[in-house]
């Protein structure tokens, strides 16, 4: 595989906020969760499926999802999860944490050795 | 658990599978697919279902936190509610156990804590007995304990040391009472003089016990070939009189010592620690090197020494003892005394040998605090368990709604344990407060009192104590209070008839045990308190009131020269000390009531062998007066008894009725060399303790037998207390012999007082716990009076309705109670005649199973049960029961 087509690792705790941010368009079941990375990402998260379960229970016990079971159209059951307030309001907090962490790293990357500070 | 996180992945992978045919993919390569793309299937079930397992049991924390946060509250709120219930149970545990902390503390370093020696269990103490004793302990002829003679203890060093153990000698003071001069140092001040005790010790004593020195060093083997003398000062003595100057070790002092005085330059080795003491109650404050080479020069017939041994391992004291008996002793001090006889060495437990006759009145305590402590768990019990049935309904009503029975259990659980560890926390704060005040009440006669100190021991005894009565009061009533029927209890009235049945009864076992406790204690403290009245009433014989007697000892070598120089001094020193403002009189005796040796003696008549044993008490004329002696027959002895006089002696009472009879013993002659011609008769006087019968006794004239020993009694005016002339006497002896200390200055009145404070001591205890006792046994018969009396409500109303009076109503109402009252002072009773076996060793003229004793208890116990349980029944009179009975 070419050096850009292999899959990027994912950076621990970024994963949690990934999901919540799946989930805050509204209640998803953990396979749907990962058609969404997969296809937000464009298929650079290489990720096994069974990763993300192992992340949603995780926030379920951390009591920023709830789950349920219900049936999909397909006459399937499944476990479908839902965003709690308390889960909103932590994705608030990682993904302003998140994008002024990437902003500060990016600046520092890109800046020629030796010149001043912009 | 497990099977739910398998749904969930199988339902993702069913999904993955649809989510791929629907784009076209064949079935079998969809699911290949979408497996490949899931992972590691069973890591992930594993993963998945330790994180479930995980959050399923902080849930179950957070649960049972929750619930223990809850019975807490409704405890803690229940408390509240009726306050004077907790704070009356709490100070009741808290009385138990801090009676209990506080004896208990006394007990642990009196008796149970180890000495403060190397493996203090293999050390003995070794004392005179005759074979017989020592062969066959119990069996052979009682054998005279005390000290040992040279050959005794150089013969155990010999042949013993291999097979027995090591020992070591001393030479102190003995347990009689005498202060031996040996051992009696003088410490030339720059004002005055001090005398204090010291003793003697072989060089391997300090490491035979395991003591090693604070500062400096003790006594090796090594000193025992060297030729310093040397000497180990006491903490004590180290702060008092050398300021606790470090300096001092390896510095020589002087002291004046032995007899003849000598003076004696020691080089100071060390300083042993503070918490040695190896005497009780008095202190060793010296020791001073004896080297074994030292001993074996003492005269072979000299009854002298002690000796410590340490037990080889695995021998015990009666093996031990067994083998000494054939240790070789020395000289036979009978001739043609059969073997049994002949001296043995004895041996006596170290701990036996401290705590010695104290142990007794120890135990006692430590029995009579432990039925307090039982007393106070069962009214604790008996609160709760009335409070379970008044609360019944609203356990009911919990049950309803789903509250399992381990769940309402562990809610009256909570809140025994709750009560029991506020009522501990109290009671060991009172323990601690109690300390000082104990430590200053305790006689002087109890061993290691300095060593009772509040330590870990009284915090764990409280904490253990805690725990015994949460079982105790929390068992019974969550048994008795979860043994119901829910829908009958919220349906039916407020009796369901069974359950409170049981409770009752048991609450009704409860008041028997505790009036059983009671009335035993009872007994026991009505014993012994007449006991000790009646040593109050023991005529002494003296007036011992406000005379003021000190000791002292003419030991300096040109007293020894001949008796003139003792009468002299004595003859002055009278002078002077009636001089004294403030002293009405003064006189001389050459031992003191209660105080000091008692010097026996052998007394014939003239011309007949039959001797009668008696005690030489020599006195002048002074001692007569001043102790308020009158004559029976004949005259005191007087100022014209002198030296050159003829030999005169008046005698006591009981010697003239042995010796004489009924004949008139004045004009007779008693002794010889010289014959002494009874001139009077006196009364007899106590002398050895008020438990003692008075032996007989005989005075002679101070004049005619001159003393180096002997105390000086005088006696203040009305209104001169005695402290004020205590620095004026000390002049007066400092003036005639500057060199010459007097010992402690006491009055006989406290010399009186402290032989007897050990047993004023427990009878107090005894007295304040029974009172104690019984008022607790009050309490619980009001508490289940009233509870029967509520719950039987409707019953008196209706009764009273058909027109019972008053005193019926009572009787139905106490009843139970009552009889249950009698049944507790019956067993009570009995275990007081079972156990009057033991107590009779403290009882001074009284029966130990006195009938009037009994009967005045009996009656005591049931008339105020009687008067409690009328109590709560008098409360509800006619009228409100008729009302009630209206209402209903």
């Amino acid at each position: 595989m070419k050096q850009d087509d292999a899959p990027l690792p994912v950076l621990k705790g970024t994963l949690d906020m990934l999901v919540l941010k799946a989930l805050s368009g509204g209640p998803m079941h953990g396979f749907g969760i990962a058609l969404w990375l997969e296809s937000r990402s464009n298929g650079t998260l290489g990720l096994d499926d069974s990763v993300t379960y192992q992340v949603l229970h995780r926030l379920e016990g951390r009591g920023f999802v709830d789950a349920q079971w219900t049936m999909t159209e397909n006459k399937r059951r499944a476990r479908v999860y839902k965003l709690t307030r308390a889960g909103r309001a932590h994705l608030a907090a990682e993904t302003e944490t998140w994008l002024r962490y990437s902003q500060y790293v990016t600046a520092i990357m890109v800046a020629k050795p030796g010149m001043a500070p912009a | 658990m497990h099977t739910q996180v398998r749904e969930e992945l199988d339902s993702h992978i069913a999904l993955a599978v649809d989510h791929l045919v629907a784009r076209g993919v064949p079935r079998e390569r969809a699911e290949r697919e979408a497996r490949a793309r899931f992972g590691d299937y069973d890591t992930a079930v594993g993963r998945l279902y330790a994180t479930a397992r995980e959050r399923e049991r902080s849930v179950n924390r957070r649960e049972m936190i929750d619930e223990l946060r809850q019975d807490t509250r409704l405890a803690f709120r229940l408390f509240r509610r009726s306050p004077g219930f907790f704070v009356g149970a709490m100070l009741t545990l808290a009385i138990g156990i801090g009676a209990n902390g506080a004896v208990f503390s006394i007990l642990q370093s009196t008796l149970l804590q180890p000495l403060p020696y190397r493996n203090p269990d293999e050390l003995v103490m070794l004392r005179r007995t005759n074979v017989g004793e020592a062969r066959w302990p119990g069996m052979g002829p009682p054998g005279a304990a005390g000290l040992l003679t040279s050959p005794m203890v150089l013969g155990w060093r010999r042949e013993g040391t291999g097979r027995l153990g090591d020992v070591a000698t001393m030479l102190m003071r003995g347990n009689s009472g005498l202060r031996s001069v040996d051992t009696q140092f003088d410490l030339a001040l720059s004002d005055r003089t001090i005398r204090f005790d010291g003793a003697f010790a072989t060089p391997n004593f300090f490491d035979l016990l395991g003591v090693r020195a604070a500062r400096g060093r003790v006594f090796t083997n090594a000193d025992e070939s060297s030729s310093d003398q040397l000497i180990l000062l006491s903490d004590a003595l180290w702060r008092r009189q050398f300021a606790a100057d470090p300096g001092i070790v390896g510095r020589p002092i002087t002291l004046t010592m032995g007899l003849p005085r000598v003076q004696k330059t020691l080089i100071v080795a060390g300083i042993l620690p503070r918490e040695f003491h190896f005497t009780y109650p008095d202190e060793v404050e010296a020791w001073v090197l004896m080297r074994w080479s030292d001993v074996e020069q003492h005269s072979p017939e000299n009854i002298a020494f002690s000796a410590v041994a340490r037990l080889r391992p695995g021998v015990s004291i009666a093996q031990a003892q067994h083998r000494a008996a054939d240790l070789p002793n020395g000289i036979d001090r009978v001739a043609n005394a059969p073997p049994q006889d002949r001296l043995a060495i004895g041996l006596e437990s170290m701990r036996d040998w401290v705590v010695g006759e104290t142990r007794p009145s120890l135990q006692l305590l430590g029995a009579v605090a432990a039925l307090l402590l039982i007393v106070t768990c069962i009214t604790v019990s008996n609160g709760l368990l009335a409070r379970v049935s008044e609360r019944q309904q609203e356990l009911a009503v919990r049950a309803t709604l789903g509250a399992g029975r381990s769940r309402l259990l562990r809610q009256l659980l909570t809140e025994g344990a709750l009560l029991s560890t506020s009522g501990a926390l109290a009671g060991t704060l009172l323990a601690i407060a109690l300390q000082p005040i104990l430590r200053a009440l305790l006689p002087a006669s109890i061993p290691r009192v300095g060593e009772i100190s509040v330590n870990a021991y009284i915090v764990a005894f409280g904490a253990a104590m805690a725990m015994v009565t949460t079982l105790l009061a929390a068992v019974a009533p969550a048994w008795g209070g979860t043994r119901f029927d829910p829908t009958s209890m919220l349906t039916g009235a407020a009796n369901s008839a069974s359950a409170t049945r049981s409770t009752l009864r048991w609450r009704h076992g409860l008041v028997a045990a505790q009036a059983a406790i009671a009335t035993a204690l009872l007994i026991s403290a009505s014993l012994l308190l007449t006991s000790f009245w009646q040593l109050g009433r023991v005529p002494l014989g003296f007036d011992g009131d406000k005379v003021v007697t000190v000791e002292l000892r003419l030991l300096d070598s040109k007293y020894m020269i001949s008796g003139w120089m003792i009468r002299r001094f004595q003859e002055d020193l009278v002078v002077r000390v009636r001089a004294i403002p403030g002293i009405a009189d003064a006189g001389l005796a050459s031992t003191v009531p209660f105080l000091g040796f008692d010097f026996p003696a052998a007394i014939a008549r003239a011309g007949s062998d039959k001797t009668e044993m008696v005690k030489n008490r020599v006195v002048d004329p002074g001692y007569f007066r001043v102790l308020r002696i009158p004559p029976i027959r004949g005259r005191l002895l007087s100022d014209t008894d002198r030296d050159n006089m003829p030999r005169v002696t008046v005698v006591s009472q009981a010697y003239a009725r042995k010796a004489f009879g009924t004949d008139d013993p004045i004009g007779q002659k008693i002794g010889s060399s010289p014959a002494m011609e009874i001139v009077g008769v006196v009364g007899d006087l106590h002398y050895a303790g008020l438990e003692h019968d008075p032996t007989p006794a005989i005075y002679v004239p101070m004049a005619q037998e001159p003393r180096p020993l002997f105390s000086i009694v005088l006696r203040t005016d009305a209104t001169v207390s005695a402290a004020s002339v205590v620095p004026a006497i000390r002049g007066a002896i400092r003036e005639l012999d500057p060199a010459l200390p007097a010992m402690d200055f006491t009055t006989i009145d406290q010399i009186i007082d402290a032989s007897v404070a050990n047993r004023r001591f427990y009878t107090v205890a005894t007295v304040s716990f029974a009172t104690i006792a019984l008022l607790l046994t009050v309490v619980g018969l009001i508490v289940v009076v009233a509870r029967v009396v509520a719950e039987r409500r409707r019953e008196l109303a209706i009764r009273a309705a058909l027109g019972a009076t008053m005193s019926i109503l009572v009787r139905v109402a106490t009843r139970d109670a009552l009889s249950a009252v009698c049944i507790g002072v019956a067993i009570g009773l009995a275990g007081a005649y079972v156990g009057s076996v033991v107590l009779a060793q403290f009882l001074f003229h009284v029966a130990p199973r006195s009938p009037a004793t009994y009967a005045a208890v009996t009656g005591l116990v049931l008339g105020v049960a009687a008067l409690a349980a009328w109590g709560p029944v008098r409360r509800f009179d006619r009228t409100s029961l008729a009302a009630m009975l209206k209402a209903e």
